[in-house]
């Protein structure tokens, strides 16, 4: 069976074009790719260092930050289900950090999270086996405890690529577009806000947002697509707190793909929406003239409480130009209707529904405490996790080291099962979600990935123990 | 939309409930101390979990206190095109600009009270009662008359760093529907009269469950908050600490602990709650703007 992606769906705009502001446009340029020091099949060893550096983030200005391997982004770590991965991480910062490999599936000591901080000067090595079946797109940056929201606002993000052989979209060419916004003082420093001041509160409340959305650490770069040619996007959303709710006007996307991999089923839509920490694959389909222009947008969404929401909130962002080149059209191509088998996990395996209740700065009425197991479950276990949002404001999240499958929102079921790690939970809404811990037992976090409420304490710890003897 | 201590015959069926969290679902509608079913409102720190509607009519409702600090719940009508954010924007927020004068800059609370600007949409008439303060752990039983429209409820006591807990997410919008609850008003043991300035208490004050009604006999607003007095709590200190805009007013963790009580009256109106009392001291005291010593010591004898 196939999918016929038929003329006219996807198409993007037929804006014409200002040809003097496109000639001068900056084109995407993907982040770098980490070079793979191991020429052992199936083996990919890289070094990754987090340094202070200074880079020009804003034309014309240089800016303190904290670079891996001097870039912002970070250099993108592409893998190939089976692979063994080996990450050499030097730590130059003048503070403690981590890596943490934001979902994947991988041992607890290799999962970068605040219990295995790496201390200035110091090295650690992340050691993991990449499992079949988990292709897709992930993310990289630091965890350290209450330091989180400023080592990421300081640069230390990357992209991490998890490649499956037998990709059904492996023919399409494909662009990485790594969203993250931030905020500058006059000078170009990167601005935190003064202890005490408004501006720190409303950060404390809403997630730090930056007032310049960068797309692969480029400010409105120009992505190039030929008409007829459909292109596979993976985009992330690295930004701390910020929310994008994606649109090309008039026009729309093929969803194909979640922060676990691809669908089993495409599904098109107008408008995606991208929570702090989500990524998605879409499929966009040049059409138009050469010269022809349209912009992806992020759309009004109010994700905030009504004390700290801000008075822009209603504004359209514009992230992309997205331009059609001057080579000739491309045939209409066909996809698959099934892009993999997803088996959905049964709640009649569950052994337990766990709640998760949200509110300020708490999960079930409690703070973070490194010294304190909140949750305990046993290794193979598949579980139902209840996550109620008490308050009015949108929390995403986050369960580190699986993937999980959202069984309903507020009762309503998901049309189809997907992979997630994290997920959007609207203000005063409740959802649920499914997951099994194969594999790994540890301690691993679970919090709301508005980087600001984890440093604040909004987090727990899941402890999977082995079976008892 | 006020309703006098009357009995009140209902004839109508009891309304469908529905909640927003499986939480709530777990217990609908629970029985009541009084016989009939309530309606199960949460706190926790800090947030409500509610009903996404309630009947309208005269309903009971079981405040439970899951949080570490005390809570009460304010219950005011929404004018026709109001909504609970609006409330937090143009009141709470324009409070919030008096108390942190007050907390951060060492202003006197008179002099702040003018930074306080009016507007036109909010008014004391718009309040329609709520539970007292409740101490965590606690459950605070209460029977009120609601008309059916849009309600915001809100908790403004104080966390220990001085954030009212309606900025930190105790504020939340109910719908009170047409379908009427099977609720009658219950006989009270203690009657409970407010005044502007003064407050009388009578009745049984005997060891037991006891349910108490609380009159707005005179004016608007006035709440009654029941303490347990131990030994060496004093009575001032309780009364200074209900002054919202005095420096410490309504901040964690509290002078005493709150056993229950009945939010701001509106006016003429009649609510009830329900007590258990046991031998020792207790403090019934209105917290209610600028108003002092609006307040009555309770021994109640083995």
């Amino acid at each position: 069976m196939t999918y016929l992606l038929v003329a006219g769906l996807l198409c993007l705009s037929a804006v014409a074009a200002d040809a003097q502001s496109s000639a001068s446009a900056r084109l995407l340029a993907a982040p770098p790719v980490l070079e793979n020091l191991s020429s052992e099949p199936g083996v990919v060893e890289v070094k990754i260092t987090a340094a202070p550096a200074r880079l020009s983030l804003l034309p014309g200005v240089e800016t303190d930050v904290y670079a891996y391997n001097g870039s912002v982004p970070g250099p993108t770590l592409e893998l190939t289900e089976g692979d063994r991965v080996i990450v050499r991480f030097r730590n130059e910062l003048p503070h403690s950090t981590t890596i943490h490999w934001h979902g994947v599936h991988l041992p607890f000591e290799a999962d970068g999270s605040a219990f295995h901080p790496v201390a200035p000067g110091e090295e650690y090595v992340y050691e993991f086996t990449v499992h079949p079946g988990t292709a897709g797109t992930y993310w990289y940056h630091p965890h350290p405890h209450h330091h989180t929201a400023y080592q990421v606002a300081m640069g230390l993000q990357g992209a991490v690529i998890v490649r499956d052989p037998d990709d059904p979209l492996a023919h399409l060419s494909e662009r990485i577009l790594f969203l993250t916004d931030n905020r500058f003082t006059a000078e170009g420093a990167i601005d935190f806000a003064e202890l005490g001041s408004r501006q720190a509160r409303v950060d404390a409340e809403n997630g730090r947002e930056g007032d310049v959305i960068f797309v692969n650490g480029q400010v409105m770069p120009t992505l190039e697509i030929t008409s007829g040619e459909v292109q596979r996007w993976r985009v992330l959303n690295a930004s701390s707190a910020r929310t994008y709710l994606l649109s090309l006007p008039g026009h729309g996307f093929l969803h194909v793909g979640s922060d676990g991999g691809l669908f089993e089923h495409p599904v098109r839509t107008d408008e995606v929406l991208l929570a702090a920490a989500e990524r998605v694959e879409l499929l966009v389909r040049g059409s138009g003239n050469p010269g022809d222009e349209v912009t992806l947008r992020s759309l009004p969404y109010d994700r905030y409480l009504p004390q700290t929401r801000p008075a822009e909130w209603t504004d359209t962002l514009e992230l992309l130009t997205v331009r059609n080149s001057e080579e000739s059209a491309t045939d209409p191509i066909t996809l698959p209707t099934t892009l993999r088998p997803i088996p959905a996990l049964d709640p009649a395996d569950a052994t337990v529904t766990r709640p998760m209740v949200l509110t300020k700065n708490r999960i079930n009425g409690q703070m973070m405490d490194m010294s304190r197991i909140d949750e305990v479950t046993e290794l193979g276990a598949t579980e139902i996790w209840e996550v109620e949002n008490l308050v009015g404001m949108d929390h995403s999240f986050h369960l580190h080291g699986v993937q999980f499958q959202v069984l309903d929102r507020d009762g309503e079921p998901e049309a189809q099962p997907i992979w997630k790690d994290i997920v959007n939970v609207p203000k005063r809404s409740t959802l649920r979600f499914i997951v099994r811990f194969d594999n790994y037992p540890g301690k691993w976090m679970y919090h709301c990935h508005i980087l600001d409420h984890e440093d604040a304490g909004m987090m727990g710890v899941l402890e999977v123990r082995p079976p008892e003897p | 939309m006020i309703r006098f201590a009357r009995v009140f015959l209902i004839s109508a069926v009891l309304a469908t409930v529905s909640f927003s969290g499986s939480h709530a679902q777990d217990s609908p509608a629970a029985q009541s101390a009084l016989g009939h079913a309530s309606i199960q409102i949460d706190a926790l720190d800090y947030a409500f979990r509610v009903p996404d509607e309630i009947p309208s009519g005269w309903v009971t409702i079981s405040f439970t206190n899951h949080g570490d600090e005390q809570h009460f719940l304010y219950i005011a009508e929404l004018p026709e095109g109001k909504t609970a954010d609006d409330y937090v924007v143009d009141l709470t927020m324009n409070l919030d600009v008096a108390w942190s004068a007050v907390r951060d800059h060492g202003m006197d609370p008179d002099v702040a009270r003018r930074l306080i600007s009016s507007f036109e949409w909010w008014s004391p008439a718009l309040d329609q009662g709520g539970a007292g303060i409740t101490a965590p752990g606690r459950t605070n039983e209460l029977t009120l008359y609601l008309e059916p429209g849009r309600y915001v409820l809100d908790c403004y006591l104080k966390t220990e760093e001085g954030e009212f807990h309606t900025m930190e997410g105790m504020v939340h919008e109910l719908v009170v529907t047409e379908n009427v609850a099977a609720v009658a008003p219950p006989e009270p043991d203690v009657e409970v009269a407010l005044f502007n300035n003064r407050m009388e208490v009578s009745g049984d004050l005997t060891p037991g469950r006891r349910t108490v009604s609380v009159t707005m006999a005179e004016g608007r607003g006035q709440t009654v908050h029941v303490a347990r007095m131990r030994p060496g709590d004093e009575v001032q200190e309780v009364d200074d600490w209900m002054r919202w805009l005095e420096p410490g007013g309504l901040m964690a963790p509290g002078p005493v602990e709150f056993v229950g009580g009945v939010h701001r009256m509106p006016e003429g109106g009649t609510a009830y709650f329900v007590i258990d009392l046991e031998p020792g001291r207790y403090l019934f005291v209105s917290q209610y703007g600028a108003h002092r010593g609006v307040l009555q010591e309770v021994t109640v004898d083995p």
